[in-house]
Order: C-alpha cells, then structure tokens, then sequence
C-alpha cells in the first residue's frame, strides 16, 4: 500500500502542492489530472521521492511472499527509493550514450546486480520496443523514441511504485496505445500513478483518477467522465458558474 | 561500483566532448609554450626542471579544471536530469565524487600531457651535456602538489555547478575562485598567525606548493588543498540534498 498523509512540499518560488492524502493499493492505477501549474508533478516528484516532503509523509508497505510487511518512508535514505521507477515530465536521457549502455549505466545505479543488469536491460528493451535501435546513440533518436527510453528506464528494476508524469505528451497515437498497454502489463503488481492532461487518453489505463487544484489534492477517487467534467469547470470559469 | 560507473561515464564523456577537448589542448599548447620560454630564460640548463615545469603546468590547471567542473551538474540541470537523479536510490556523495574525480583525470591528463612534453625536451632540445639536476622524486612532488590542487579546483568548480544554471557562469565563478582564494587565504592566514603581510606574494599557495626544485614541497599548503577538497566534496553532498530539500527546480 502507497500512502501519501497530509505530504506537503512549497516551492520557494510559491505554490507545490499542500495537504495532499492519497491511497493506492497495489495494481491500481490511479490517473493524476488538473490544470497546468495546478502541482500534479510535485504530487508525482513526492511520490518518487525527488522531493522531500516539508510535512506529512509518504509510505509505502511492500509484503513480502512470508508474509512480512516491511515499511519505507521516502524520506528516509535510499530504501524507498530503490522500489520506485520514475519517469519525469522531460523524459530526460544522457543523448551522447547509446540506449544499451545507458540502461545499463541506469540499471546499475538503481541497484540491479552485476548478474542481473544485462537481463533486465534485455527486458525492458523487449518490453518497450526497443530492440531495433538499442545500438543507436540516443540523441539521434525520434523524441517518442527517447521517451520510450525514458519508459525503459523507469522500469528496469521492475518497481513497486510507477511514477509515469505526462507520459502521453508528445507522441503518437499508435506510441500511445503502445505505453497504455506496457503500463497495464505493469500495472498488475505496481502501485501506478500517471499525470496527464487528458482524462480520456489516461480512462485506457487508470482504474480511477485523483484531480488537483491550486496546489490541492481535492479528490481523490473520480471516474473518468467525472475527471473530465471537473477539469472542463475548471479551465473554464463561465462553464464553472454555469455548473 | 557506483563510482566507479558514475566516473567511468563522466570521464568520457568529458573527454569526448569538444566541451572538454578544446580547452584542454589550448592549455596544454599554452602552458609548454610558456614551460620552453621558461627553460631557456634559465640558458638551457634547465636547473630547475620540476619546479619550472610545475610552475608551467600550474598556470593552465585552474582554466582547465574550471571548465572541467563546469559541466558538472549544470549539463544535468539543462536536460532536466537532476530531478531523476534525485530519485536515483544512491548517495548524493557518489555523484558528487563521481564528478569530481571525472574533472580530476581529465586534469590529471593534462599534467601527464606537460610531463611527457617535459620529458621530450629533456631527452632532444636540452644542449648536448647539459646536466639535468631536477630529480625524480622532484618530479613526483611536483605531480603530487598539482594533484592535490587540481582536486581542491574541481571540488569549488562541482559545488559551484550544483548552483548555478549555466555551464558559462559556473565556468566564470569557478574561475574567480580558483584565482582569488589562494591569494585571500594566504593574506588571512599571513594576518591572523603571521602579523601583517611583509611581501605581497603573487599566486603564493602556488608557488609555494611547486618550489620542489630541491624536493622541498610546503606540506602546510597541500595539507591546506586536500582538507579544502575534502570539505568541497563533503558540503557538495548535503548541497545535493539540500536543493531536493528545497527544489529550486521544478
């Protein structure tokens, strides 16, 4: 179980997200939506542990096959951090590797084995389509390419926690489809928490859907049409009054 | 084995790069230049090869460990990568070693560069039965003195990098330090320990450090670099932490 309490995290620069308290249990994928600017990625950024809350917490309790539960905060160290793949709004990469050498480059920081890091590359290579251009230096690569990429990556150590931050933006139709199905496959024993500006794009992976508002957690268990009506009210203040 | 792979990946990578490459033999091309100039103002006996070969050697090393730092973890800003790598399950120290000690070989390659031009001279140009006094140990002192302070430089040019935006800045502001905190240094210590400053000394840790010619090396002021890289090294890991604390990105 993933569990965010009351996290809170400000920029000093002004708003991140306050008081957010949110649920998620594994193999549930909840969909992250609201305005631009609203504090989805900080929401996310708390949940990967790339923030640190200034208040509340973020938990996660992993069961183990003997039945022993063991808990990790993210903010304390590193164990949090090792069950979590992160994929942040930028898909960021290293151009100048090649995409092989930079899954393992990655894998080998995020913990994976001497022994295991050459399998988990093949892996996640199959999974995200990558085999055909694997010896190709990154920055020569289409933009969905390098998202792909970006996919991969969060997904070498096969994570308990997902954190995919507008995953959809900038890609195609059919790269689409093909990201909704790898997150599904995923999905059946992560905790998956995906962003995105589009309810219904996100209704092909999300079981349910948490919206933000100016930098609040306002609900955290909506249905796709119902995400879709709050998002419309709130880009639209006329619309707004109107409901 | 994280090190190792953050370092491995580093260093190429600044190698690689026309980034890294271009100032690298600018320095090398004006740091010999100024080494043969050096030489045969001393009417080609070399007497005091070591000395005048770290002297040379120091002259470039603070530009080139400047720009070596620089990229640091400016080029991760740029492409965003930073909020990645704070989500990475490792220590924020390895990071910062791992840069460090990637600016350091590739200034280390510049010193092993000026020793093999050093050496090229001393077995073709020096006049025929010249004799060469500087001794290995000389040598070694020397490689050791610029060691240890190209380590302190790349330390002030890392943390430097974790702060700014722009690998230009960072390069500027690196630099700045590196030129002016020997001097300011010397003059704090000189006044609180020493009494007022009876000489003005110009680049004096440096000069300092290099006067090997007879192995004598000032041991205060490589202990002065080391403890200064240390303590670089060891703040740039909890500045790492601080900005997830505070993220000043977003």
């Amino acid at each position: 179980m993933l569990t965010l309490s009351d996290a809170t995290f400000q920029y000093a620069a002004g708003r991140g997200i306050a008081g957010a308290t949110l649920r998620v249990t594994p193999g549930e994928v909840v969909g992250v939506v609201g305005a631009n600017g609203a504090g989805k990625s900080t929401l996310l950024g708390l949940v990967a542990a790339a923030l640190v809350p200034q208040a509340g917490s973020v938990t996660l309790a992993l069961t183990d096959l003997a039945g022993r539960t063991r808990r990790f905060r993210s903010d304390s160290g590193i164990g949090y951090r090792r069950h979590v793949g992160y994929l942040t709004e930028l898909a960021p990469v290293y151009g100048e590797m090649r995409v092989k050498t930079y899954l393992r480059f990655r894998a080998t920081l995020k913990g994976v084995g001497f022994m295991r890091v050459r399998g988990r590359v093949r892996e996640a290579i199959r999974r995200c389509g990558l085999g055909g251009v694997q010896k190709r230096t990154i920055g020569t690569l289409s933009l969905g390419m390098r998202r792909r990429v970006a996919l991969a990556e969060a997904l070498l150590t096969l994570p308990s926690v997902l954190v995919l931050d507008d995953p959809f933006a900038g890609i195609d139709a059919t790269l689409r489809a093909e990201f909704a199905e790898v997150i599904r496959e995923v999905a059946a024993k992560a905790h998956v928490l995906i962003s995105g500006h589009d309810p219904q794009m996100l209704a092909a992976c999300c079981g349910r859907f948490a919206l933000v508002e100016k930098g609040r957690l306002t609900e955290a268990a909506l249905d796709a049409p119902s995400a879709l009506a709050r998002l419309l009210a709130a880009s639209d203040p006329a619309r707004k009054e109107r409901a | 084995m994280v090190f190792w792979t953050i370092l491995r990946r580093e260093a190429f990578q600044l190698i690689r790069s026309v980034h890294g490459l271009a100032p690298l033999f600018l320095a090398l091309a004006g740091a010999g230049g100024l080494f043969v100039v050096f030489l045969y103002r001393a009417e080609g006996t070399a007497e005091t090869l070591p000395a005048l070969w770290g002297l040379a050697t120091s002259v470039g090393l603070p530009f080139l460990a400047a720009v070596a730092a620089s990229r640091g973890f400016t080029q991760d800003r740029e492409v965003g990568m930073l909020r990645l790598m704070f989500a990475t399950p490792i220590r924020a120290r390895w990071w910062v070693l791992g840069k460090v000690f990637a600016a350091w070989s590739l200034c280390m390659l510049y010193v092993g560069g000026m020793g093999l031009s050093c050496w090229v001279l001393k077995r073709w140009l020096l006049p025929v039965g010249a004799q060469v006094p500087g001794s290995w140990l000389g040598f070694a002192l020397a490689v050791m003195a610029l060691a240890v302070q190209a380590l302190l430089w790349c330390g002030v040019g890392t943390i430097v990098s974790l702060f700014l935006r722009s690998s230009a800045s960072t390069f500027l502001l690196s630099l700045l330090i590196c030129l002016l905190a020997p001097p300011l240094v010397w003059m704090a210590l000189s006044t609180a320990f020493a009494g007022p400053v009876a000489q003005w000394p110009w680049f004096p840790l440096q000069t300092v450090v290099y006067d090997c010619a007879g192995g004598v090396v000032d041991v205060r002021a490589l202990v002065g670099c080391v403890t200064g890289a240390g303590v670089l090294i060891y703040a740039a890991g909890f500045g790492f932490d601080a900005l997830r604390l505070c993220a000043t990105e977003r």
